[in-house]
């Protein structure tokens, strides 16, 4: 384990990259800034000195690096470096491969095989950046430039499918979640063609409801089903099944309003298919995460004598976890008094 | 409006805190609020906010009210063991809170929100206080079955809300808005499934077989008239439509309604033919509200609020035996009589009135209900008659088979105790009282 500055050392260049990718106007500042993230997060990877995050530092660090490789290639070849004027003057190839490379560097549906067998080797909390922080770069590349463009269509809705068939016979709680970020990176993408807006606010409440979630595994060290089943600490349990449910979008939690507003958005445009796949997609997400929250469920489960565990108090998980429990009910009620 | 919502908000709050016997009196505070609010004229009226409705919603609401007071009384058990009492009483109050957003609100996607979410409460408590380990099973079956239905319901409001501009019901209603024939059954399938129509109904058996008492009350009592009062807010967008093809559904509920009667006579779970003979009294209603006719739509409104007074008094009692003999088999509940000889003349009075008797409202309900469906088409005098036969049939069997024949019981059990005879009671009255006052449901349109 390294100490607290390395982190934070690390953790600079893993924000200001983002940032810098974000807010450039220039292809070139753009691919920096995604480098600069990448070479700030693979460090904070192998900061757990093991066979599993070497491994995953070292397979995240290929794919990424072929993904940047290749969108640099691909933006040499439109001979402008100007993010503008690239929008206005290109052929149809370009635009096509600088989507497949930020798509594999999201772990979007056709390239998606990376991104769980890496969170399968991270700590928790390089997972919530994996889910969270990583996703931010390439989808605001995308958004800016080419939001609606259709190749963006099929990337989502494979992704959509793919995330939720994938985490259908998976034990390993880092994979589901993985598996459940890839099928929401579906809703995001197809957010993108609705409106500019509307993804970071997708984000932004994923990441709410995604960071509660790992708050709540996270110093419990649960990294697998049968150790949330086994879990003792009942609150605990019933926090973790909201939050879940939250995330698979069922009404009276948080997770529900985002997709509401994609669904809604995009039957505006008379996009039915896409938004039934999501839909399907989703509900078939939410069924492995009551997997995961049956024993909370059951309120009655049987305990083990010799297990007493200490039970702290949950003050670091509550608040994010009432945030997206009443989130809904809250801006639902401010609206009608408005 | 609001100051009821505020103070079941605060009521749900009050849980963590306050002693289950407040909470009771607070429920039942509430349901005594709620009957303030019938004697209105029609229409919708009393707005506040997004809140506001007609007399249907009304007496949904305050059939609502009461059924979740009796399900904390009927719950007794769950106090006195301490089975977790704070989340259950919680569970109750959220679940009426939910019922009270989603029988009060003007808005078709408010709505749907808090039809979704009374849901939740339904799944904790079938999942949470069931009895065996299959309740897993029938909790998510329920669950899935629910919202696959209602998804495209979703969908069909939020078109609809793209071509108007809005989805408030009487807006709708007044701008004689129509709607295509596809968008019929995205709209109305989430209801038949809610309500359930026969093919739709497998989840309501399993659900209620798993579930608790207060669970299976929630479900009988409530939630499946979720289904029927979503069916009337939704179908007059497609007024046209089901008055030339409603007869489908028309003959699906009748037929499936007997179908589920002779699953009934075969039955030999208690819990399972309680459950089976409310899909068949949900056919009838669904019947009714197809003809679209007055008669049709007060009737299925009656028979909605008493029938979920009266089924869920059939669980109580069939909870009472369940918490004494361990058992809902009707092979083994034989000859109740001698063990509860005053509890003979409950199950007694709750059968005949499962049938349509005399001074309950029922009998009232399915009249009008039988009046709108013989002048829709006079055939279905045929499946009607069978259908009051058999329901008779299979409501005097299950008396029969639990009350004569011959004892198993040969060990000691506790008689049934002043709060049991109170519940049924307080199921009792109002079923009775209220054929005192139709014109008022009758006339709600």
């Amino acid at each position: 384990m390294l100490t607290l500055p390395i982190i934070n050392l690390f953790s600079l260049p893993l924000i200001l990259g983002t940032m810098i990718t974000m807010s450039s106007s220039s292809w070139l500042m753009a691919w920096m800034g995604l480098e600069m993230n990448l070479m700030g997060f693979i460090p904070l990877i192998s900061t757990h000195s093991n066979k599993r995050a070497s491994e995953a530092s070292l397979k995240y660090f290929l794919i990424q690096t072929i993904a940047s490789s290749t969108f640099l290639f691909s933006f040499l070849l439109s001979s402008s470096f100007s993010i503008i004027q690239f929008t206005m003057m290109t052929p149809w190839m370009i635009p096509f491969m600088v989507i497949l490379t930020l798509s594999v560097k999201l772990g979007a549906a056709p390239f998606h095989m990376w991104l769980p067998t890496v969170a399968e080797g991270l700590s928790w909390t390089n997972c919530l950046i994996l889910m969270s922080w990583q996703k931010m770069a390439p989808l605001s590349i995308i958004s800016m430039i080419f939001p609606k463009n259709p190749l963006i269509i099929i990337i989502a809705t494979l992704s959509a499918i793919s995330g939720s068939m994938g985490g259908l016979n998976q034990t390993s709680l880092r994979k589901i979640l993985a598996f459940s970020s890839i099928s929401h990176m579906a809703w995001m993408l197809s957010s993108m063609l609705i409106s500019k807006m509307l993804w970071l606010f997708y984000i932004f409440i994923y990441s709410i409801i995604i960071s509660s979630i790992i708050l709540c595994f996270a110093p419990f060290n649960m990294l697998h089903i049968n150790q949330v089943s086994t879990n003792q600490n009942k609150k605990l349990n019933s926090l973790i099944t909201i939050n879940l449910l939250s995330l698979g979008g069922l009404p009276p939690f948080l997770g529900f309003l985002p997709k509401w507003l994609i669904m809604f958005y995009l039957l505006q445009m008379n996009m039915f298919l896409m938004v039934s796949i999501l839909i399907i997609s989703t509900l078939i997400n939410l069924y492995y995460y009551t997997r995961i929250s049956y024993s909370s469920l059951l309120l009655i489960n049987s305990n083990n004598k010799w297990m007493k565990t200490k039970t702290p108090p949950l003050t670091k998980q509550l608040p994010l976890s009432m945030i997206s429990l009443f989130g809904l009910i809250t801006s639902m009620l401010t609206f009608t008094l408005l | 409006m609001l100051g009821i919502f505020m103070f079941l908000f605060m009521l749900s709050l009050c849980t963590f805190v306050c002693s289950w016997e407040v909470i009771q009196f607070g429920l039942f505070f509430v349901s005594f609020l709620s009957l303030l609010f019938i004697y209105r004229f029609s229409g919708f009226n009393c707005f506040s906010l997004m809140l506001g409705g007609d007399l249907l919603s009304y007496s949904l609401f305050g059939l609502s009210c009461w059924i979740c007071s009796l399900m904390l009384m009927a719950s007794y058990k769950v106090y006195k063991n301490n089975n977790e009492k704070v989340k259950f009483s919680f569970l109750v109050v959220l679940s009426l809170v939910f019922l009270f957003l989603s029988f009060c609100c003007l808005d078709l996607l408010f709505f749907y929100v808090s039809f979704e979410s009374v849901l939740i409460p339904t799944l904790l408590m079938i999942i949470g206080w069931g009895g065996q380990p299959e309740r897993l099973q029938a909790g998510i079956y329920m669950l899935f079955y629910t919202l696959c239905a209602s998804l495209p319901f979703l969908v069909g409001i939020f078109s609809l809300y793209g071509c108007e501009g809005s989805a408030v019901f009487y807006y709708l209603e007044l701008k004689g808005v129509s709607m295509g024939w596809f968008w019929f059954f995205v709209f109305v399938v989430a209801f038949l499934v809610k309500l359930p129509m026969f093919l739709f109904h497998l989840w309501l058996p399993k659900a209620h077989v798993e579930a608790p008492i207060a669970g299976s009350m929630v479900l009988a009592g409530v939630l499946l008239k979720l289904g029927g009062y979503g069916l009337f807010r939704v179908l007059w967008l497609f007024q046209s439509f089901v008055k030339s093809q409603g007869g489908w559904l028309v003959s699906v509920g009748l037929i499936g309604g007997l179908f589920t009667s002779f699953i009934c006579m075969r039955q030999v779970d208690l819990k399972s033919l309680i459950a089976y003979s409310s899909v068949g009294h949900m056919g009838i209603v669904l019947g009714g509200v197809m003809t679209l006719s007055s008669w049709g739509c007060g009737g299925a409104l009656l028979l909605m609020v008493a029938h979920g007074l009266c089924s869920s008094a059939l669980f109580c009692l069939a909870n009472v035996v369940y918490e004494r003999f361990f058992s809902r088999s009707l092979v083994l509940l034989s000859g109740m009589m001698s063990v509860f000889p005053s509890l003979a003349l409950w199950w007694f009075l709750f059968c005949v009135f499962n049938m349509a008797a005399p001074p309950s409202m029922n009998l009232f309900g399915e009249i009008s209900l039988m009046v709108s469906l013989v002048g829709w088409s006079e055939w279905t005098v045929v499946c009607l008659g069978m259908l009051s036969f058999f329901s008779a049939y299979y409501s005097l069997f299950m008396f029969s088979s639990t009350q004569h024949g011959k004892s198993w019981a040969v060990f000691c059990i506790e008689g049934v105790n002043f709060r049991e005879f109170l519940l049924l009671l307080l199921h009792l009255v109002p079923l009775n009282l209220l054929i005192l006052n139709l014109d008022l449901w009758l006339y709600w349109f």
